[in-house]
């Protein structure tokens, strides 16, 4: 009987409810959007590697080397000696190694230069390894395999020519038409930076860095002469067993005859967290007073329609509600409105995601899911109620006064 | 002993605590079961106060207000507003009805209130609703109409449907008629009358337009049994 008391009395003040309503439903979806998204980022950070043990690059940030080599973001490295890829891939403690060497581009998606190793070893989300859509890791020197993203985005099909040139970016003073790659794979999406890399061989890297004439040259006969790979990026290392990492970490950082740094990919994300996590903190802090300031509208709202409701209480009161009851109605008001901005704030969320899903995986590297739902999420919802409901006990206590001191005429 | 519906003993109530303060004083009323009162007075002569205090609304700093044999000024807040919505129907001037609720939600909220009271089921509720609308020359039809789409007078009919509905046995009427037009207001009159007559309804009609007084035969005038005072110069 309250709450359908509640209901009518919300519905009868239509247009300050509806404002009221509209800022709750506005100041929820920041809330939960920042709270979503920074789930949804971090789960989408760690899901990027798995079952690396380690990261060997150049010596800079810890940070950088990871950014740099598995998200394709930020600054690039200094390389390593080739030698040095050779001498961990034949480490007695080594299982495998994939050799990285980026600093190239195609169409704006990054070029990395590999072994088919990678399609092999590399392992994403829950230790799941890469899958060929279509075809099959690269053969010769001008072979290609696309990442999902690369390939819907630009319409590449298998057996297509693409054009690979030297530098980063979408266009590049040294685009020349010269050096044609043929697409043999195609990986299935993984929702990580994978989807939008173009992967060749280490030696292909090299090729395109050649004069135009000894490309042509290579163009005709992949033989003609011998490529040097004098060095790589980074390198990702399995070992064959986990006790080993921190005694080959060692190793490799006083290497003697090369300058190298190896970092734990799991270590090195957990400082990226530290880093974001004042950001995080902050965003999350101006949500939570966006949301208390409309929690103090829907309040303002609630007390200022105590003077028109008089009359409404009077009655009430006559027909026997005491002003315990009273009270209690302006409480379910209050949740009432909460509980429907919260739905419809959720509601929006998740359809907005939808929508947005691929134009954030595009423009951000952000893979979010549309479901909003997690336990988080319930958690920030229930103190969102208790919120409101903490919020409402100040008009409540102003109808419980004035019902007390309610007469029957004025 | 008599049998009294109302029995009011020694009541004072102050507004407020200052010595300022208003002060309605009544050392000695009763109404006999069944009984009509016209209640008339002066504005400003303690008419509402009294009302106020019956329903219990207000409760007296001193004094005793006994209803049907109950000492309702020794009840609890929660218990004395129980009372009221099982045994008291109240009639205000205007504004008797929630505005955003349908007719029939409104008297379903009056059923509501006197929860157990075991006056009937929820049958019974809507046979009475229906022949108190009857009587009160109402059609049926009227229940699902929002109460803004009703006349004044229509709406005065109402609420003595919604005062009624749980046949109570005190009627408090405070002035219903002042909106309405004389024609109107003989209507709605002789309604009130003969419907509490046949539910032999004690019933405390408050009113100062003497008019009225002829539908009555118990004519109280409220001066006559209370002061209303200023307990600065009372008390001195």
């Amino acid at each position: 009987m309250l709450l359908s008391l509640a209901k009518q009395s919300l519905l009868s003040r239509k247009k300050t409810v509806f404002l009221t309503f509209m800022s709750l439903t506005i100041s929820m979806l920041v809330l939960f959007g920042v709270e979503h998204i920074r789930l949804q980022a971090k789960e989408s950070f760690n899901r990027t590697i798995s079952g690396t043990d380690l990261i060997v690059g150049a010596p800079s940030g810890q940070l950088n080397l990871l950014l740099y080599s598995v998200f394709r973001i930020g600054s690039p490295t200094n390389n390593i000696k080739y030698e040095s890829y050779e001498r961990l891939e034949n480490h007695a403690l080594v299982n495998w190694a994939i050799p990285m060497s980026l600093g190239d581009s195609h169409k704006g998606f990054r070029v990395l230069g590999t072994t088919n190793a990678y399609f092999e070893h590399f392992k994403y989300g829950t230790k799941e390894p890469l899958v060929f859509a279509d075809g099959q890791p690269f053969e010769t020197l001008f072979n290609t395999v696309l990442g999902a993203d690369v390939a819907r985005e630009l319409g590449y099909r298998l057996d297509d020519d693409i054009v690979i040139a030297h530098g980063i970016g979408n266009t590049s003073f040294q685009n020349h038409t010269d050096s044609p790659f043929k697409v043999t794979g195609i990986l299935e999406p993984t929702g990580t930076p994978v989807d939008k890399t173009v992967h060749v061989s280490l030696e292909a890297i090299e090729a395109i860095h050649l004069p135009p004439h000894k490309v042509k040259a290579l163009v005709e006969n992949p033989q003609a002469f011998p490529l040097e790979i004098d060095s790589v990026t980074a390198v990702l290392l399995g070992l064959k067993t986990k006790f080993a990492t921190f005694t080959l970490q060692r190793e490799v950082n006083n290497d003697p005859k090369d300058r190298l740094m190896a970092v734990l990919p799991g270590v090195a994300l957990s400082e990226l967290w530290k880093l974001v996590g004042n950001v995080e903190g902050l965003l999350r802090a101006i949500a939570g007073m966006v949301l208390i300031s409309a929690l103090f509208g829907l309040s303002t709202m609630l007390l200022a329609s105590m003077n028109e409701r008089q009359t409404e209480i009077a009655v009430l009161r006559i027909l026997g509600a005491g002003p315990y009851k009273i009270a209690a109605l302006i409480v379910v008001e209050a949740l009432l409105m909460s509980a429907a901005a919260m739905v419809t704030a959720l509601g929006v969320l998740s359809l907005s995601l939808m929508v947005l899903k691929k134009w954030l995986a595009a423009e951000f590297g952000l893979f979010l899911s549309a479901n909003v739902l997690s336990q988080e999420q319930f958690v920030i919802m229930l103190l969102v109620m208790t919120a409101s409901l903490v919020t409402s006990l100040i008009p409540s206590f102003e109808a419980y006064k004035s019902s007390l001191h309610q007469r029957l005429s004025k | 002993m008599h049998n009294y519906a109302i029995e009011i003993d020694d009541v004072c109530h102050s507004y407020g605590r200052s010595p300022q303060a208003t002060t309605f004083r009544l050392p000695q009323w009763h109404v006999e079961k069944g009984d009509k009162v016209f209640l008339h007075g002066n504005s400003g002569s303690g008419k509402s106060t009294l009302l106020n205090l019956l329903s219990g609304v207000l409760a007296p700093q001193s004094g005793s207000i006994k209803l049907l044999g109950n000492n309702t000024t020794a009840l609890s807040n929660a218990k004395r507003d129980l009372f009221r919505a099982q045994h008291i129907g109240v009639v205000f001037q205007t504004f008797n009805l929630i505005p955003y609720l349908s007719v029939k939600g409104n008297i379903e909220l009056a059923v509501h209130f006197a929860k157990g009271n075991t006056k009937g089921a929820k049958a019974d509720v809507t046979q009475r609703m229906l022949s108190l609308l009857d009587t009160l020359k109402l059609s049926a039809d009227i229940l699902e109409r929002p109460v803004k789409q009703l006349s004044i007078g229509q709406q005065q009919r109402v609420a003595i449907v919604r005062a009624l509905i749980n046949t109570p046995e005190i009627l408090l009427v405070d002035e219903p008629t002042s909106a309405l037009d004389a024609s109107a207001r003989d209507a709605f009159m002789e309604e009130l009358m003969s419907t509490a007559t046949a539910s032999q309804t004690t019933m405390i009609f408050v009113s100062h337009d003497q008019a009225l007084s002829a539908f009555f035969s118990n004519h109280t005038d409220i001066q006559a049994i209370a002061t209303l005072s200023n307990s600065a110069q009372g008390g001195a």
